[in-house]
């Protein structure tokens, strides 16, 4: 227990809250956003939890103090209480860039301009943060903008579906004609 | 006991249970409302994607409190195609309730519940209120936070009710929740019901409902649906099924190219997509899929007596149709149909607005 509460206390002086980012991201879209968007644990990096910091190993914990040390943009982190995006940040920008632009937020979108698409969903990371969704899941981004990338990227297919169901459709439709006359056929000879 | 016979061989007579009656020599009138005459059909259509896709999902989905989140994670990003057949299933699922919606409402407008369409008319009712039902059921599966917090409030409202009846009566709303819920509170219990409620209950009681109801339709034919004489009709053998099965096409084109492109999580804000977590705290934005919010945002706003009385009331309603409309003109009873169809589509698309307008909230 007392060890548990030194590490909070230590690890507490190594975390910095970044909520102004959380906070301009859902005002901006309007979504819902949690600590999720950048942090390993949608309840933020301190508790007991997995992704928090009470629950780190050794091992881990140094991955944190490197992550902290990242002062420069460039450096090579694996923050365990930050996801994939939250690391990237911190790649992109380095800590103190990161920590400067909490006095401006929206500066975050800037600086992730040229920074590419981590989920491969079409939508860039820093339109992700300004839209409120999740930068790291393919499945999750603004409907529209989703809805316009996938039909570039699927043309090929919604072509194929269109013509096979159109095919299928027509090939039904001569099929229902054809039992339809074949019924008539047989009610005729039935009367002669 | 003579006239429940009566009644009933009046609805099903022998006599036209034939190929020739029911299908060769089966006609639907045409004219301005015809197109109303597909939406059930498209119902069906949907129904029968649902069953598919939803037998598909079944071979990877875990219904357990442990696994199912991830289960459900593993369709979407390891199983090939999953995100295609999960995605198939959660928009024809949506498109099944606005179709069963849209039917209900023009069938009542083209006074379709009219002798001798009663049981026509209540096996629909039925499959309305089961189709709800797949609605609710389904929407806990994946387990993440909306769906278990939705839940919650979802059977919160039924113990609700407990409150405004009488002393005698206060307890069975709790113990119906409970029934429901299966234990102290939503866990692996209310799972596993969901589940098989879901899956096995639902299915086959729909199964015997629409045989019911198809039958019924083919028995008696299309309902007239205007006022006067229809001046034209077409055959329903071939040419009706084959415009139907066309507009069978066309649903499920729309529906898979709305599957490949737009993710049905889209909708929704990512922390309401995260793994449900007791103890951690609730998601803001939690509510129900947008065919509750005909009755989500009058709860929010209203009296909850006034509500459920309403609710109930507009069952009853429905349920006694044939007598209570049987002599009401079909302009009337459009009137009435166009002025639900309103007032669902402004509450379904505006209801958060009309919310924060009536609570004065931001």
């Amino acid at each position: 227990m007392v060890r548990m509460i030194c590490l909070l206390a230590f690890a507490a002086t190594m975390l910095q809250a970044y909520p102004e980012f959380q906070k301009f991201s859902q005002t901006h879209s309007g979504r819902t956003v949690n600590c999720g968007m950048c942090h390993a644990s949608p309840e933020g990096p301190d508790g007991l939890s997995f992704g928090q910091v009470g629950s780190l190993d050794s091992v881990q914990m140094e991955l944190l103090k490197d992550a902290r040390r990242a002062q420069q943009p460039g450096m090579d982190v694996n923050n365990p209480v930050l996801n994939p995006f939250g690391n990237k940040l911190v790649r992109v920008m380095g800590v103190r860039l990161l920590v400067d632009a909490k006095k401006d937020p929206a500066m975050l979108h800037f600086y992730l301009k040229d920074a590419g698409d981590m989920d491969g969903d079409g939508v860039t990371d820093a339109q992700e943060f300004l839209d409120g969704t999740n930068p790291d899941n393919r499945y999750h981004g603004d409907p529209l903008a989703l809805f316009l990338t996938n039909v570039q990227h699927h043309l090929f297919e919604i072509v194929m579906i269109f013509m096979a169901t159109g095919a299928g459709m027509f090939g039904l439709s001569n099929l229902l004609m054809a039992f339809a006359a074949g019924g008539e056929g047989k009610k005729r000879s039935n009367s002669v | 006991m003579t006239s429940v016979w009566e009644f009933l061989a009046e609805r099903f007579p022998v006599e036209k249970m034939d190929l020739q009656h029911m299908v060769q020599g089966k006609t639907v009138p045409v004219h301005r409302m015809s197109w109303a005459y597909y939406l059930g059909g498209i119902t069906l259509f949907l129904f029968l994607i649902q069953v598919v896709t939803g037998l598909m999902l079944l071979f990877y989905y875990q219904p357990t409190v442990n696994d199912a989140f991830e289960s459900v994670q593993y369709i979407t990003e390891e199983v090939p195609g999953g995100h295609i057949i999960r995605n198939l299933h959660a928009w024809s699922a949506s498109a099944m309730i606005f179709f069963v919606l849209a039917h209900l409402v023009t069938t009542f407008a083209m006074k379709a519940f009219a002798k001798p369409r009663e049981v026509t008319w209540l096996a629909g009712i039925g499959l309305l209120l089961i189709t709800f039902g797949f609605g609710f059921s389904g929407y806990l599966l994946p387990w993440n936070q909306i769906a278990v917090n939705a839940t919650k409030i979802g059977l919160q409202s039924i113990e609700a009710m407990g409150q405004y009846l009488p002393a005698s009566m206060a307890h069975l709303p709790t113990q119906l929740k409970e029934i429901i819920q299966g234990e102290a509170s939503v866990g692996q219990a209310t799972l596993s019901r969901f589940f098989v409620l879901h899956v096995v209950v639902l299915p086959l009681i729909s199964f015997g409902l629409i045989g019911i109801h198809l039958f019924s339709v083919q028995l008696h034919g299309m309902s007239k649906g205007i006022p006067g004489e229809v001046k034209r009709t077409e055959k329903f053998f071939p040419t009706f099924i084959i415009k139907d099965f066309s507009t069978w096409g066309a649903v499920f084109f729309i529906m898979f190219i709305l599957a490949l492109t737009l993710p049905f999580d889209a909708f929704f804000s990512f922390p309401l997509m995260d793994p449900y977590n007791a103890r951690g705290s609730t998601p803001d934005g939690i509510k129900p899929e947008w065919y509750f919010y005909m009755v989500y945002y009058p709860l929010e706003m209203l009296p909850y007596w006034l509500v459920m009385l309403a609710v109930n009331g507009g069952i009853v309603v429905l349920l006694l149709a044939p007598w209570i409309f049987k002599h009401t003109s079909i302009k009337t009873l459009r009137m009435l149909a166009v002025g639900f169809a309103l007032y669902f589509v402004i509450i379904t698309l505006f209801g958060d607005v009309i919310y924060h307008l009536v609570k004065g909230g931001a």
